[in-house]
């Protein structure tokens, strides 16, 4: 079986060497920002609304956490949903959270996780969701439901821009799903094609940026395997470690390639019980906060460890602050709990 | 066949239908909150409630397979108290639960906790019925049953496979029942699917088959030698089609045929993150053919030399 996995990896860059040029605008998305606002991202993840979810109690505690870090930050400009929104559910489920999102009136975009097609429907019936014309403030790619030949459907790049100029690039990318290999599911990994897609993009916002790669943040649900590298350096931005890390089966290049290109962080979900920050040679690599307690999640000193992460991108600089805003579940009026940790300047 | 074993027959398939659709069900509730059981007071009757009807769908097979009058007004009068008290309990669980607001009306079905509701109220109504009327349910729901003699433990193995089966064929084919909710055809991988479905209808067929034979041979007596003719041919095919599937499973079955066609039917499988649905699927008309047919062949033919043709209790 090793071997079989190993020929599997081996072939895969072969697979995908037939490089293609990829269609930047089925893939990019432009957000402008105005005055000398920095530009603040809110990441939600793994809230996975079931039949078990106790629909008005769970909108309650999202809509709080929305309006805690409002207050906190002053402003939002994006909302980050990185996957696992749902589990077993139904379409009235899935539709009724996903118009809860675009109640709050903030621009948001998304990426798939491993659980968001493991409801009631299907894959086309999600993407047609997702990208449907009744969400005013998605900010979706075109390509979701086109055959484009970069795997996934959750794959495209905000470019931020400021006069005219791209400041930052925010790149959401899909680590799919699960992989069936002898009878196992392995966590599925960002293949080839997108990372080859990715140098694309940030080779292309370069060209347009006097030969400089622009500053980007990355996000997406499953963690890649080199979270173990950035473990072992144990240069600990904040978070805990309450679980055991559940990366992707394969290892793949993306981390290394997206460094080389300007990329100053990435973020994702998947462990509910991790929102551990690493720092390893100016890359800022760790989990959000998981959005609720459903399915399961950990709590500290009686408080869950449960509410947003907060990104606030500064203005021609490639620095950012990251705060996880920390919001009890069972004591959501009282906002941020003292768990909640901000690092500025990283 | 008789108009009245007809009747029981097509009876037992609705059942085993509307048990389908309503186990699937079940099912997903159960698995929303299979991780520690933490709403388990608001998921539990909702599941349970589920779940009710394929145990009147068992009650059902045992009475209309129960030759023994003794026996069988036991099975009727246990049965109805088993109804009425626990659709009684789920009643008063999912009151409590709407008096909690735990229940929001339209999000799990469109007329849920009306769907609960009425299965409950179903179940107790039966089992009232059955308490006051049991002498007529008993005259008028036939006996199908017609079996060469069996050692207990054939019985017993017997049923659990049976119990095991039945809930397997029937999620699955009520998974198919709902397949316009989930299936998509444009998926690169949607042709890797399609035995799998083949499979769905046929571990149904294999039963409603059994369920045929035993209400059409209550008056043919069918002699022995065509009764394992017939599970021949039926372990022949099953194990043909199991074998198929398996090899396709294992062989050909793409990286991500499951992942991107079926997940939302194999909850399981994703749970313990191993691919077991095809398999059983698969495997268990096969395993129940050779059950079959090596109980015809060797326990069977013996009764047969012995001249015990009487229905076993």
């Amino acid at each position: 079986m090793k071997n079989k996995r190993f020929a599997l990896i081996a072939l895969m860059p072969l697979l995908f060497s037939c490089t293609r040029v990829y269609s930047s605008a089925e893939h990019a998305k432009e957000m402008e920002v105005s005055g000398d606002q920095d530009f603040v991202v809110l990441q939600l993840t793994d809230i996975h609304w079931n039949y078990s979810t106790n629909i008005k109690e769970a909108s309650a505690y999202l809509s709080n956490t929305i309006k805690v870090a409002k207050e906190r930050a002053g402003h939002i400009d994006l909302l980050e949903i990185t996957g696992d929104s749902l589990l077993v559910a139904n379409k009235k489920i899935a539709t009724t959270l996903y118009d809860l999102i675009d109640s709050w009136d903030i621009p948001w975009a998304f990426t798939f996780g491993n659980h968001d097609y493991e409801g009631e429907w299907s894959m086309a019936w999600m993407n047609n969701l997702v990208s449907s014309s009744k969400y005013k403030n998605a900010i979706l790619p075109e390509a979701i439901n086109k055959d484009d030949n970069v795997d996934g459907f959750s794959n495209y790049v905000i470019n931020v821009k400021r006069g005219g100029n791209v400041d930052w690039q925010i790149y959401n990318i899909d680590t799919h799903n699960l992989v069936e290999e002898a009878g196992s599911y392995d966590y599925d990994f960002i293949h080839p094609n997108q990372i080859a897609w990715y140098e694309q993009q940030a080779e292309l916002a370069k060209t347009n940026n006097s030969g400089s790669y622009v500053p980007s943040i990355a996000f997406f649900h499953i963690p890649p395997t080199d979270i173990y590298d950035f473990e072992k350096e144990n240069d600990v931005v904040g978070g805990i470690k309450d679980e055991k890390f559940c990366p992707g089966e394969h290892n793949s290049d993306f981390v290394k390639t997206a460094k080389e290109k300007g990329c100053r962080g990435m973020f994702f979900g998947h462990d509910h019980s991790n929102d551990i920050v690493y720092r390893k040679d100016n890359m800022i690599f760790g989990y959000g906060v998981k959005a609720n307690t459903e399915l399961y999640s950990t709590e500290k000193d009686g408080i869950s460890i449960t509410g947003c992460a907060i990104y606030t991108l500064h203005k021609e600089s490639n620095k950012f602050d990251l705060e996880h805003l920390i919001v009890d579940y069972d004591d959501m009026e009282k906002g941020p709990s003292a768990l909640t940790w901000k690092e500025v300047n990283l | 066949m008789s108009k009245k074993s007809l009747i029981a027959f097509l009876v037992e398939i609705a059942l085993y239908i509307i048990a389908g659709l309503a186990f699937y069900q079940g099912f997903h509730y159960f698995m929303a909150d299979v991780d520690g059981f933490k709403h388990i007071l608001k998921v539990g009757p909702m599941f349970l409630s589920c779940f009710m009807l394929t145990y009147l769908l068992f009650a059902y097979y045992y009475l209309i397979h129960q030759p023994n009058e003794e026996k069988r007004a036991k099975t009727l009068k246990v049965n109805g108290f088993g109804f009425m008290i626990g659709g009684g309990l789920l009643l008063v669980l999912i009151i409590v639960n709407i008096i909690l607001g735990n229940y929001e009306f339209g999000y799990n079905s469109l007329i849920f906790p009306v769907d609960i509701i009425l299965m409950d109220v179903l179940m107790v109504a039966l089992g009232v019925l059955i308490t006051i009327k049991k002498a007529w349910i008993l005259e008028k729901i036939p006996v199908i049953c017609r079996e060469y003699s069996k050692p207990k433990w054939v019985t017993i193995v017997g049923r659990i496979l049976g119990f095991v089966y039945v809930w397997i064929a029937e999620y699955f084919f009520a998974a198919l029942l709902n397949a316009p909710t989930y299936i998509d055809f444009t998926t690169p991988t949607f042709g890797h699917t399609i035995p799998l479905y083949v499979m769905m209808v046929f571990s149904s067929l294999v039963l409603f088959w059994h369920e045929f034979y035993l209400a059409y041979t209550k008056e043919k007596e069918m002699p022995y030698e065509a009764l394992v003719a017939v599970r021949t041919i039926m372990l022949c095919f099953s194990t043909i089609i199991g074998i198929a599937i398996l090899i396709m499973d294992f062989a050909l079955g793409h990286t991500y045929y499951i992942s991107q066609n079926l997940q939302c039917i194999l909850p399981i499988d994703y749970m313990i993150s191993k691919n077991i649905g095809p398999r059983l699927l698969a495997l268990c008309p096969m395993i129940a053919m050779w059950f079959n047919f090596i109980v015809s062949i060797t326990v069977m033919a013996k009764a047969k030399e012995r001249k015990e043709t009487e229905p076993l209790s």
